[in-house]
């Protein structure tokens, strides 16, 4: 395969409340600010499962479902891309496992899976299509990029890429590598051209360097931020500009052509 | 799909390091289940522990990366020739072009529970490092440093089916080109969390497992590591290689299979599809056979839905436990050694079948006529994964 086509598009971070903010934002139209993001609670979740669906869960769905855009999800393969996944539930459980009553919620145990947003999105839209929910460390958007261009080629058809990387407050968060703050993109790509945004060619190694983000807090986050090294993409897409921004992953960097439409 | 030839391939579980310690007992109806020992757990429960895994030194300059789960892929490793496998794989590719692609559920979580109780005014010891050890990558990051390869390099973390998928996706990314061949693989460790874990939602048994059992009451949690190189199939391979492979969703419970198994009989008959071949060419089923009443309920549904009730059938989860984000790779190991050695393990701990169950699920070995091998895997959030591999013969 060597093109696939972009349908649909969701984001979420400081100041990137969605792709209207974002687009206006990359494209210079509007100055950057890092104003938190909004509460977001999943209304495709009953109100049960989504009480008891962790963060991870309703930010994987808030990008989720912009880039689905009403559209039935139900037959759309999917990738989950998460460096650490919720990495508050798992400094909870490890708390709770030295605590003398060692009494670990079943909610919260099923929830530490990093397969949660997978399993959620399949209980919500009632997807049996394959899911891939992985860790590439850094490298995360890339990675999972590269599994949904297989996906695509293997399935033909539509493929959810979600990648998000969360901040968190509890002692794990604080110990591991600084990840900047949350941030989270989501992808519809497709096999078809009709109705698309843009299209990707096929990704390739390179020896460039990585692209840069002209906006110095969003090229903060990306060099912090797994999912936010999306952002050189994203920038091409908010400018309706084709380009074909290096993409840095642990695994080499990657060129990947992309062509507004 | 186009067929993963298995050029090289090694398990190490609580039977023993290496597949023939799994072989030898599997020969020998002789379980590697012992009451729970680990740590200070207080639980009971019987769990499949690697012997000697504390006790593996990590080369010193991966000193960083030490943690039980790196201990194990480490002893795994250097098992059954698997390190020169690699390494002559490294003169046929060029280090970008080998694939990495690994399953865990929990990574090397034992280190962030053992630095929890080292806490001092609310900030974690100085010799954590969580990218080392508990970031599900971590155990990427240390095979890949180990065995020298820098392709594209991902953690499949979707519970119980991890080590399945990731024949999945190398065959994905080799079909699409972003490499050439693929370390395949998966390690799971003991750690408080799972044990307390499932514990919680009543799903360990106070005996040995004991799957398709008219008396079975849940899962022994097993630790274990597994991997093999795979490729294309080059002219002159006439070994073991992966023909099929199904991916599906439940769709219906995050903890709790769907009863009826819709989910698992699509796994299957995707596996079949991909392979293009009819249910009655599979000759034994790897169930994935964990032993909790409601697990093993849908899977008997669902195998009897995709191939009847004669398919021969077992679950080895009573040698090893349930080895959670290892158990794909570790059953894909069991197929190979049930086409290598033309034999089908029984169901060890099994003693009355369940009536409600109707699979023919074996509870004696049988041996002859082992030409294509299913093996089931299934986890939380509904994530279903059935491998189909085929022998030299077939």
């Amino acid at each position: 395969m060597q093109r696939a086509y972009l349908h649909g598009l969701g984001i979420a971070a400081p100041g990137l409340e969605d792709w209207g903010a974002a687009r206006a934002v990359l494209s210079g139209e509007t100055d950057y600010t890092s104003e938190p993001l909004t509460p977001f609670r999943t209304k495709l979740l009953p109100r049960n499962e989504a009480r008891r669906a962790g963060a991870a869960v309703h930010l994987a769905f808030r990008v989720a479902e912009q880039a689905c855009a009403e559209r039935d999800a139900s037959t759309f393969a999917a990738v989950f891309s998460s460096s650490a996944g919720d990495i508050d539930i798992a400094d909870q459980l490890c708390m709770a496992v030295n605590a003398p009553e060692r009494a670990i919620s079943p909610t919260r145990f099923h929830n530490s899976v990093h397969n949660a947003p997978a399993g959620y999105w399949s209980i919500a839209t009632g997807a049996r299509e394959p899911a891939t929910s992985l860790s590439a460390g850094p490298g995360g958007f890339m990675v999972a990029l590269c599994e949904a261009w297989g996906l695509l080629a293997e399935c033909g058809t539509p493929v959810l890429l979600v990648c998000y990387d969360m901040d968190g407050s509890g002692m794990l968060a604080e110990a591991r590598r600084d990840i900047g703050a949350t941030f989270a993109m989501a992808w519809l790509l497709d096999t078809h051209a009709d109705g698309a945004i843009a299209v990707l060619d096929r990704p390739q190694p390179t020896s460039a360097g990585p692209t840069p983000v002209s906006i110095p807090a969003l090229e903060h986050l990306r060099r912090l931020n797994a999912s936010a090294r999306s952002l050189p993409l994203l920038a091409a897409l908010a400018a309706r500009q084709a380009a074909a921004p290096v993409i840095a992953s642990e695994q080499g960097h990657w060129r990947v052509p992309l062509t507004p439409l | 799909m186009k067929p993963l030839a298995i050029h090289a391939y090694t398990a190490t579980t609580a039977l023993g390091a290496g597949r023939e310690a799994l072989w030898r007992a599997l020969r020998e109806q002789r379980s590697g289940l012992e009451p729970c020992d680990f740590e200070d757990a207080d639980l009971a429960t019987w769990i499949g522990r690697v012997p000697g895994c504390e006790d593996v030194a990590l080369p010193a300059p991966l000193a960083d990366w030490m943690c039980r789960n790196n201990q194990l892929a480490e002893l795994t490793l250097q098992q059954d020739g698997f390190l020169d496998a690699v390494e002559q794989a490294l003169t046929r590719h060029a280090p970008e072009r080998i694939g990495l692609f690994l399953g865990t559920s929990t990574s090397g979580i034992r280190s962030t529970e053992r630095a929890y109780r080292e806490v001092v005014d609310g900030r974690l010891p100085d010799w954590f490092s969580f990218e080392h050890t508990h970031d599900y990558f971590a155990l990427c990051g240390y095979v890949q440093r180990r065995l020298g390869l820098a392709g594209p390099a991902l953690t499949i973390s979707t519970a119980c089916s991890s080590s399945a998928k990731v024949f999945a996706s190398a065959a994905r990314s080799i079909a699409a080109g972003f490499c050439d061949v693929a370390v395949v693989g998966g390690v799971d460790s003991l750690c408080l969390t799972t044990l307390y874990g499932f514990a919680s939602l009543q799903l360990t048994s106070p005996e040995p497992c004991r799957p398709w059992d008219a008396q079975r009451s849940g899962i022994s949690i097993g630790e274990a590591g597994g991997f093999a190189l795979v490729g294309p199939i080059d002219e002159g391979d006439s070994g073991t290689r992966v023909i099929g492979i199904g991916e599906s969703g439940d769709a219906y419970h995050m903890a709790a299979p769907e009863p009826d198994g819709r989910g698992a009989a699509l796994a299957m008959r995707r596996a079949l599809a991909s392979a293009g071949v009819a249910a009655d060419a599979v000759d034994y089923i790897n169930l994935h056979g964990t032993a909790t009443p409601a697990n093993d309920q849908a899977e008997d549904r669902a195998v009897v839905d995709v191939f009847g009730a004669s398919t021969p059938a077992s679950s080895t989860k009573g040698w090893t436990g349930h080895t959670l984000g290892a158990a794909g790779i570790v059953e894909a190991v069991v197929a190979c050694l049930a086409l290598e050695h033309d034999y089908r393990p029984a169901t060890l701990n099994t003693r009355e079948v369940g009536r409600e169950l109707s699979c023919r699920v074996l509870t004696a070995p049988e041996p002859g006529g082992v030409k294509r091998v299913l093996s089931n895997n299934f986890g939380f959030g509904g994530s279903n994964c059935s491998l189909l591999l085929a022998g030299g013969a077939a």
